[in-house]
């Protein structure tokens, strides 16, 4: 019995979403297959009707005559009479060149050990500043055409597998502050308690209630943040999330070191 | 047939008959994607007028070498259209209701102007649009009802072009079910004899 096309990658033929090699196997099987031609016709048939309609439907919306250039026109005079927007779009590109070849010179200038900031009135060698103020004078250029940068736009596989990368990342470092959390909260806890036989109970306490309390949050926080991840993944609001997260977690570690 | 380009460096220089002459080539497109994305006209006007408005007061953020001036209208359209339906889910409820108190609150949902708008005549496609997922109303009214290209509706949506490329046909198929049950033009295939048949 003759195996058929998966619909999916029919309507990924009408769609032009099918790679080439995907796309000449479809048609090698659908020189020999009237069932599937049929199908594939049947696609095409209702994507015409449903692009051709919708854009008629929405052509056929008509713009209130409420909405005018009159009603924004006070906006776009202000901005008219503001030049400092240009005037910095200007001098944006002339201060990343600026830091870029200053980066570079001072990159260049690391290479040498001798170098020192007696020009400047500074007794200190300028050896171990001068690489650590290239990076601070390269960032500027690299911030500044970021988003014209291939690495902008990767492709999804390395997408996911840096959410994947991040999400587990953020999961270990946060089963690892259940033991920090617990410990910051006993040494807290231990300065309002008078012997040890108390603090040896209270240890026991917050050992136990605190473990089970700060697992359950963990599994929550996981689990949730999995499927909020998996739900928005490639969108800006997922990113932001890993942001606020390793933020998080780099707080309690700072903080459990002072405390 | 307007220069865009030229426009937008003479707005950039400060002419404002520039602005005058992009707001009146883009206004039409903007206010339809509004409309599709939104279903109704007053949200549409004033997520349209919103996205202008922006898009003409920093135009010193649009960079050309990234994305066509549409694209990137189109982009604050759809930004824009996201933040209302976000107040309008979020004003669905009021506190006091929620928490059950007597004094009745008033109802957060539309005034008068919007019960003449929906008492207007509706498209099925466009209500089938409506009921989709924001997602995938997004990408099918930019690929259908805007044309534009997987990797201009991946830049707009913020997303990978894969994942573009999936929400549209994703929302393909959603239609073809709900518009498919009774709705012949779209659901079942054309009867044998029918021009659409051959």
């Amino acid at each position: 019995m003759q195996k058929h096309a998966v619909e999916e990658d029919l309507i990924g033929y009408v769609h032009g979403t099918l790679t080439d090699a995907a796309r000449e196997a479809l048609d090698r099987h659908l020189a020999g297959c009237p069932a599937c031609r049929a199908q594939l016709s049947d696609h095409q048939r209702a994507y015409r009707r449903l692009r051709e309609t919708l854009r008629a439907e929405v052509a056929a919306a008509e713009a209130p005559q409420g909405m005018s250039y009159a009603a924004i026109a006070p906006q776009v005079h202000r901005r008219a009479g503001n030049r400092l927007g240009t005037s910095v779009d200007r001098l944006a590109p002339a201060l990343a060149s600026f830091a870029a070849v200053a980066g570079a010179f001072m990159a260049f200038l690391s290479l040498f050990r001798d170098v020192s900031w007696d020009p400047l009135g500074l007794a200190a060698s300028a050896s171990p500043t001068l690489p650590l103020g290239a990076c601070f004078l390269f960032s500027i250029p690299a911030l500044a055409n970021a988003r014209r940068s291939p690495l902008a736009h990767p492709r999804e596989g390395w997408l996911r597998l840096l959410a994947v990368a991040l999400w587990l990342g953020t999961a270990f470092v946060g089963l690892y502050e259940i033991a920090i959390l617990r410990e910051m909260v006993f040494r807290i806890a231990i300065l309002w308690v008078d012997n040890t036989v108390q603090a040896q109970a209270l240890a026991l306490t917050l050992g136990n209630w605190g473990t089970f309390l700060l697992g359950a949050v963990w599994i929550a926080m996981v689990v949730g943040g999995g499927e909020f991840h998996y739900r928005n993944f490639g969108r800006r609001r997922s990113w932001q999330l890993f942001v606020w997260t390793i933020l998080a977690e780099l707080a309690v570690l700072v903080v459990a070191g002072v405390v | 047939m307007i220069d865009i380009n030229a426009m937008i460096e003479r707005w950039k220089s400060g002419d404002e008959r520039a602005a005058e002459a992009l707001y009146h080539h883009f206004s039409e497109s903007t206010f339809r994607l509004a409309y599709a994305l939104l279903g109704n006209a007053a949200d549409a006007e004033e997520a349209a007028q919103d996205a202008l408005t922006y898009a003409l007061v920093k135009i010193h953020r649009y960079d050309s070498e990234r994305a066509a001036f549409g694209t990137w209208l189109h982009t604050i359209t759809v930004s824009r259209c996201r933040d209302r339906q976000r107040r309008k889910r979020l004003a669905r409820i009021s506190l006091g209701e929620w928490l059950g108190w007597g004094r009745d609150l008033p109802d957060p949902a539309p005034g008068p102007e919007s019960q003449v708008v929906q008492n207007e005549t509706r498209h099925a496609l466009l209500d089938a649009v409506q009921a989709l997922s924001p997602s995938l109303r997004e990408a099918i009214v930019l690929r259908y009802g805007a044309g534009h290209t997987f990797r201009e509706i991946a830049e707009i949506m913020d997303c990978p072009a894969p994942t573009a490329q999936s929400r549209v046909r994703l929302a393909y198929k959603q239609l073809r079910q709900t518009l498919g049950a009774g709705t012949e033009p779209f659901g079942a295939p054309a009867p044998e004899g029918s021009p659409e048949a051959r």
